[in-house]
């Protein structure tokens, strides 16, 4: 038996080594193809713009501005409705865009914490899609995990700890290797027909966007890590004395219990009376990119208010 | 709990630490420990059937002491009936109640009369067909004398519920596996490596490839209107291996698990698909059922003692029956009945063992005969997987008509053809030694290089959404 369980634990000692010379060798495949990394692991190109807006967020984070700079923040309604220029235009606070798919409190908070060190950021819209309150966490992970252009971060690893899930440490071990090693590549597939990256963080859906039926949900819970991360982006907004406003996205068919969210006596922005119909959303709550300049304009508009 | 989820992850090294090195010592708390882990195992997924199992357990445990101390043929006949019609009628309740329902109803409409719907909420315990099979052939081989029966209820439990096999088999004899319950087992070093190696082997088989088909099946066969007759076809054929993956890995797991704890069960696959007739596949394939219903019920109706007829008519009995066991829809009728009617052929063209051993001489030939064997042999298994899949008779047949006339067309799903072809190279590479196929045996590095590749694509397809064996349903 105790010969049994040695072997057992050297056995693991040798994974740990066959792994990482396998991911040596399948980061060296890279400077040649994509196909063996896209087939064993995954790549960058399954979350491309991810990929492109983290190089864009660490310009955005060495750019010296003279007006105040302000981080839009949040899932996939963040970063497809609320158009970052339009509402630079309209505010005068240089704004970016850091949503990602599937992106919930948790995930926010660590990314929250990394770029308010590293600028100064006065503003902070945090967008509260309802649907990411109790979601399973590994998308938006992965997505910042496989999508750092840069040897990983400690922000990376901050959510990748919290998330705790054997793919994702896996992913995240493969891509600290490969940063590591010279010459290695990215190779980025978006497709166009799902949103064109347009810079500071936002994605334009074009109209050939399929509609998807609209669906009855219900959002009336949401999870303790999740409600734990908000308290946390809280306390580190009122500790670097920025200004927090969060942003309900407007969802069309659905029950929300919003006082989930209230009790922090936080200033929100209710999407809801963003007055349209669905013509401008392709679903429930994400908007084709001919809707977003209103919706930005309107969203600017309340921001001014909040902030007077 | 399911054997590709979290908690069976933790379940196992738990419930192998107390059995290993707290109740080593003790036979009894060992039969214990494996009956409570059962228990807890089982009514991980719901409770209250627990007392199914435990009211089977009982009634088999009562019925084979009676059977065995009757004093005449008739009391011994009496239990044994009691026995049985007991588990076909919990068995027949719980998994055929809806079914025969709903085809009476549809049968008196037809002619004309309208009847009110009685059909029942009637949730189907998981693995109720596997060990309501193997609490049968408990009382089934104390009758006939083949067996004494257990003098503990633990140990019987024990058996009943042993959760390695309990909820997809193999369907193991009480002949062969009680007596290891009551046997005192020691820790084998060379018995326990295998088992790791098994329930490797059958997380990949589950895990990578099982689950990485079923999303293209079930989406083209959930919307097959929207498909050309090629992506059905190439689904039909990915289904094919869906089912034997999914099987045989949950096979090879229990298996598996089995050796940790000392145990040996039956094989219940070898390389079915590599088959060059169909009765050679049918001794590869689900072996611990196909043997159930041949002793059990092809030789009590006269095997094939009786003439080819009597014989042909016996094994188309079976191959209803074992359809019908594998689900309350005439999907699975049709299942039995397309492999009934396969071994037609087989019977009356088959050679005698004298000519079986006259091989050509010329090796090419002989290649290309056996390549051709299993190319005829998975196709026309495949069209009858086709069956098996689809949720109605008519469904089927628009797959294959489709199929048939409408072949042109997009392709699509090509890209799952990798876990196809991985499976049938690494088959390949294992199945020189049947008896124990194990990868590189002479080369140590490259074979441990080969399990930890296994067990990386492993760890990367592990999805939280974990996906049920297909057979559970069964």
């Amino acid at each position: 038996m105790r010969h049994f369980i040695i072997n057992i634990i050297k056995y693991l000692g040798y994974f740990c080594l066959f792994y990482i010379v396998f991911c040596s060798c399948l980061a060296l495949t890279t400077i040649k193809t994509p196909r063996l990394e896209s087939a064993l692991m995954t790549c960058a190109g399954n979350y491309g713009r991810n990929f492109v807006r983290t190089k864009d967020l660490d310009k955005w984070i060495d750019k010296k501005t003279d007006g105040p700079k302000g981080v839009i923040i949040g899932s996939s309604t963040a970063y497809r409705n609320i158009n970052p220029f339009v509402l630079t235009e309209e505010t005068n606070i240089n704004f970016f865009n850091l949503g990602s798919s599937s992106q919930s409190l948790l995930h926010s908070a660590p990314i929250l914490d990394y770029v308010t060190q590293n600028t100064d950021v006065d503003y902070v819209l945090l967008d509260c899609y309802p649907g990411t309150w109790n979601n399973n966490k590994v998308e938006a992970a992965t997505d910042w995990v496989v999508n750092n252009y840069k040897p990983q971060r400690k922000y990376v690893l901050d959510m990748v700890l919290k998330v705790n899930n054997l793919k994702l440490w896996l992913y995240y071990t493969y891509f600290c290797i490969k940063r590591t090693i010279p010459f290695t590549n990215d190779f980025l597939f978006c497709a166009p027909d799902n949103g064109n990256y347009v810079g500071n963080g936002f994605v334009y859906t074009p109209d050939e966007v399929n509609r998807s039926p609209i669906k009855h949900e219900r959002y009336n819970f949401i999870s303790e890590e999740n409600d734990d991360a908000l308290q946390k982006i809280i306390k580190l907004c009122k500790e670097r004395e920025i200004q927090l406003v969060l942003l309900m996205p407007k969802v069309f068919d659905a029950e929300i219990d919003y006082s989930l969210l209230t009790s922090y006596n936080i200033p929100i922005i209710d999407g809801d009376r963003f007055d349209v119909d669905t013509t401008y959303y392709y679903d429930s709550h994400h908007m084709y990119g001919k809707g977003t300049d209103s919706f930005s304009r309107w969203v600017a508009k309340e921001v001014i208010k909040t902030f007077k | 709990m399911l054997f590709n989820s979290n908690t069976f992850l933790l379940f196992l090294p738990i419930v192998f630490i107390l059995y290993w090195f707290f109740a080593n010592k003790n036979l009894r708390l060992q039969n214990f420990l494996i009956l409570v882990a059962s228990y807890i195992f089982y009514g991980w997924w719901d409770w209250r059937f627990l007392f199914l199992i435990a009211f089977s357990t009982v009634l088999d445990f009562i019925s084979g002491k009676k059977i065995y101390n009757a004093e005449n043929k008739n009391t011994k006949k009496w239990w044994l009936a009691a026995s049985i019609i007991t588990n076909l009628g919990l068995l027949g309740f719980f998994k055929y109640y809806n079914f025969f329902a709903n085809s009476f109803i549809n049968a008196v409409g037809s002619l004309g009369y309208e009847m009110d719907t009685w059909t029942l909420n009637i949730i189907l315990p998981v693995g109720i067909s596997f060990y309501t099979f193997q609490t049968m052939s408990y009382s089934l081989d104390i009758y006939k004398g083949k067996l004494k029966p257990s003098d503990d209820i633990i140990d019987f439990g024990a058996y009943v519920s042993f959760f390695p096999q309990l909820v997809a088999g193999p369907i193991e004899r009480a002949t062969h596996l009680l007596p290891q319950i009551m046997n005192k087992r020691k820790f084998n070093y060379l018995q326990a490596v295998e088992g790791m190696r098994l329930i490797l082997w059958g997380m990949f088989k589950k895990v990578v490839i099982a689950d990485s088909l079923a999303h293209g099946v079930n989406q083209v066969f959930n919307h097959y209107t929207s498909y050309s007759g090629a992506t059905l076809l190439l689904s039909t054929v990915f289904f094919a291996f869906q089912i034997y993956c999914d099987f045989s890995g949950y096979s090879d797991i229990a298996i598996g698990i089995s050796k940790l704890f000392g145990f040996e069960l039956m094989s219940n696959f070898k390389f079915p698909y590599f088959s060059k007739n169909i009765t050679e596949f049918w001794k590869r394939w689900h072996i611990s059922l196909s043997t159930w219903f041949r002793d059990y019920v092809y030789i009590p109706l006269g095997g094939s003692k009786e003439g080819k007829f009597k014989a042909l008519r016996n094994i188309f009995i079976v191959f209803v029956v074992s359809g019908f066991w594998h689900g309350a829809n005439w999907t699975f009728l049709a299942w039995g009945t397309i492999h009934g009617l396969l071994y037609i052929p087989v019977f009356f063209f088959r050679k005698d063992d004298k000519d079986k051993n006259t091989e050509n001489p010329n090796k090419v030939f002989n290649v290309v005969k056996q390549g051709f064997g299993i190319l005829t042999t998975f196709s026309i298994v495949t069209i009858a997987w086709l069956f098996f899949r689809c949720e109605s008779i008519g469904k089927a047949f628009d797959m294959l008509k489709k199929m048939v006339w409408n072949i042109n067309g997009t392709l699509q799903y090509t890209h799952l053809l990798k876990y196809v072809l991985a499976l049938v190279f690494i088959e390949i590479l294992i199945r020189k030694d049947e008896r124990n196929p194990v990868p590189f045996k002479q080369r140590s590095i490259l074979r441990k290089a080969f399990y930890s590749i296994l067990l990386i694509t492993i760890a990367l397809h592990w999805n939280n959404d974990f996906q049920e064996f297909i057979y559970f349903q069964f």
